[in-house]
C-alpha cells in the first residue's frame, strides 16, 4: 500500500477514511486534522494559555509535541498518583514525561498525590469502599479535581486531556447502555468554563486511538505502553474491545457512533438534562472552596474523609 | 489403527512444511501462516486489526502486506484506560 499524497510506502492505512499515508504526510495530515477540531469546536485559540494533562501515555504526549509544533502556549501538568503494583508503573510514567518535556524545552509542573495529600491511589483504593469496588473512579475523581484546581490557581484559559474517538465511543456506548442522561448531556468535546471551573477540551475526539499510537511512533515519542494495573478488568476496555470487533467488520463505526452522537447533541438531545449540566446549583466545598453540587464537602475531600 | 496413525502423521507434516512467519506480542511468539495479509494472520490468532499497530524490522507497516516466511512481525498494542 503506498501513500496517496506522494506514492511512497504507507505505514498507516485508515480504512474509516480510505485513506494511507507514509509517516511524514501522516503526521502533517494528523496535525491539520487536530487543528480542524480545535476550530470546529471552538476549544482554543493560540492566546490562549493553555494546560496539558500528561500522563506519559501516547495521546498526552503526541496532543502536547503538536500543539508546541503549532506554537499555542502550552504548560504540562503530571500528576503522580503513586501507583507501583510491581512495575513501577507510575515512576516510569513520570521519568517518560519528565524527559519528553525536557528535550522540548516544555514546561512541566508535576503534583504527588501522595506528598500533596497524604495518600497513593493505591492507599485510597485500598482503604475506601469506592475505590475497592471501582479504582478508576477514584483516580478519575482525584485527577479532575487536582487538574481544575491547578489550571484554577494558576490562571489557564483551558485544560486539555489526550481522550480519543476510542476512548470517547467507549465512554458513549457505556453511557448508552446505562441510560445515563445526565453523562450523555455532557459527552461535548469542549466543556465551557463555569464559576470555579476552568474550561475542558478535547482536540483528540476525533483521532482513533491507532492514529494517535502512530504518531507517537514515527515521531519517536517514547510512551509508557504497559497498561495501568488498576485498569485492567475495566469496563472501557472491554467496551474498546467491543467496539474494535464492530470496527474491523465496519470501518468507520466508531466515528459514525461519535459524530452521530454530537449530531444528535447539537440538535437538542436530552435538552432538559443539557440546561441542567450547563447550570448546575454549584457551592462551594468549606476545606478545598472548589465548587460541588452538594453542599458540605465535595466529592474529593470526602474520600480522604471515609474510614 | 495403522492407517488411522499414519494419517495424523501425514497430518501433521503437511502441517509443517506450510511457510510461517512469527507475530510477537508483548515479548511473546505466536506463529501464523505467510503468504497472507498480515491482518488474515491477527485475525487467526482472535488480534484485532483496530488494535495493534504492526512492525516489521523497526518500521511501521500496514496491515495488507504480505507476511514472507520468517517474518518477525511486532504487534504493538494501542488500547489504553481505565
Amino acid at each position: 500500500m503506498h501513500c496517496r499524497k506522494c506514492g511512497k510506502k504507507a505505514v498507516i492505512n485508515m480504512r474509516q477514511h480510505r485513506l494511507s499515508l507514509c509517516a511524514a504526510h501522516f503526521q502533517e495530515w494528523l496535525a491539520t486534522q487536530v487543528v480542524r477540531y480545535i476550530k470546529k469546536y471552538k476549544m482554543f485559540n493560540h492566546t490562549d494559555k493553555i494546560l496539558v494533562a500528561v500522563s506519559g501515555g501516547k495521546d498526552s504526549l503526541a496532543l502536547w509535541n503538536i500543539l508546541a509544533q503549532l506554537g499555542y502556549q502550552t504548560d504540562g501538568l503530571y500528576i503522580d498518583l503513586g501507583i507501583d503494583e510491581g512495575i513501577a508503573y507510575s515512576s516510569r510514567s513520570r521519568e517518560v514525561t519528565e524527559s519528553f518535556a525536557l528535550q522540548r524545552g516544555l514546561r512541566l509542573y508535576i503534583t504527588d498525590i501522595k506528598e500533596s495529600y497524604g495518600e497513593s491511589i493505591p492507599q485510597i483504593n485500598e482503604r475506601t469502599h469506592r475505590g475497592r469496588s471501582k479504582p478508576c473512579s477514584v483516580c478519575g475523581l482525584v485527577k479532575r479535581h487536582i487538574l481544575n484546581d491547578f489550571a484554577q490557581k494558576n490562571n489557564y484559559d483551558v485544560v486539555l486531556t489526550g481522550h480519543n474517538l476510542d476512548d470517547e465511543a467507549a465512554i458513549l456506548l457505556a453511557n448508552t447502555l446505562d441510560w445515563s442522561l445526565e453523562f450523555l448531556a455532557r459527552g461535548y468535546p469542549v466543556l465551557p468554563a463555569k464559576p470555579g471551573f476552568s474550561k475542558k477540551a478535547k482536540p483528540f475526539c476525533r483521532i482513533y486511538e491507532r492514529e494517535s499510537a502512530a504518531y507517537a511512533f514515527v515521531s519517536g515519542i517514547a510512551y509508557v505502553e504497559s497498561e495501568c494495573p488498576f485498569s485492567l478488568d475495566s469496563k472501557q476496555l472491554k467496551y474498546k474491545r467491543i467496539l474494535n470487533q464492530w470496527e474491523d467488520d465496519r470501518p468507520g463505526m466508531k466515528l459514525r457512533f461519535y459524530l452521530h452522537y454530537l449530531n444528535a447533541l447539537d440538535a437538542g438531545a436530552f435538552p432538559w438534562k443539557q440546561d441542567s449540566a450547563k447550570t448546575l446549583s454549584q457551592h462551594l466545598c468549606p476545606q478545598c472552596g472548589q465548587p460541588t453540587s452538594t453542599g458540605g464537602l465535595c466529592t474529593f475531600c470526602r474520600l480522604f474523609k471515609q474510614p | 489403527m495403522v492407517a488411522c496413525a499414519e494419517r495424523k502423521v501425514t497430518i501433521k507434516l503437511a502441517h509443517m512444511v506450510k511457510p510461517q512467519a512469527t507475530l510477537i506480542l508483548k515479548k511473546k511468539s505466536i506463529l501464523c501462516y505467510a503468504n497472507t495479509p498480515v491482518w488474515k494472520g491477527m485475525k487467526a490468532h482472535g488480534f484485532s486489526r483496530s488494535a495493534f499497530l504492526i512492525v516489521r524490522d523497526g518500521d511501521l507497516i500496514t496491515d495488507d502486506e504480505i507476511l514472507k516466511a520468517g517474518d518477525q512481525i511486532e504487534l504493538i498494542p494501542v488500547v489504553s484506560g481505565g
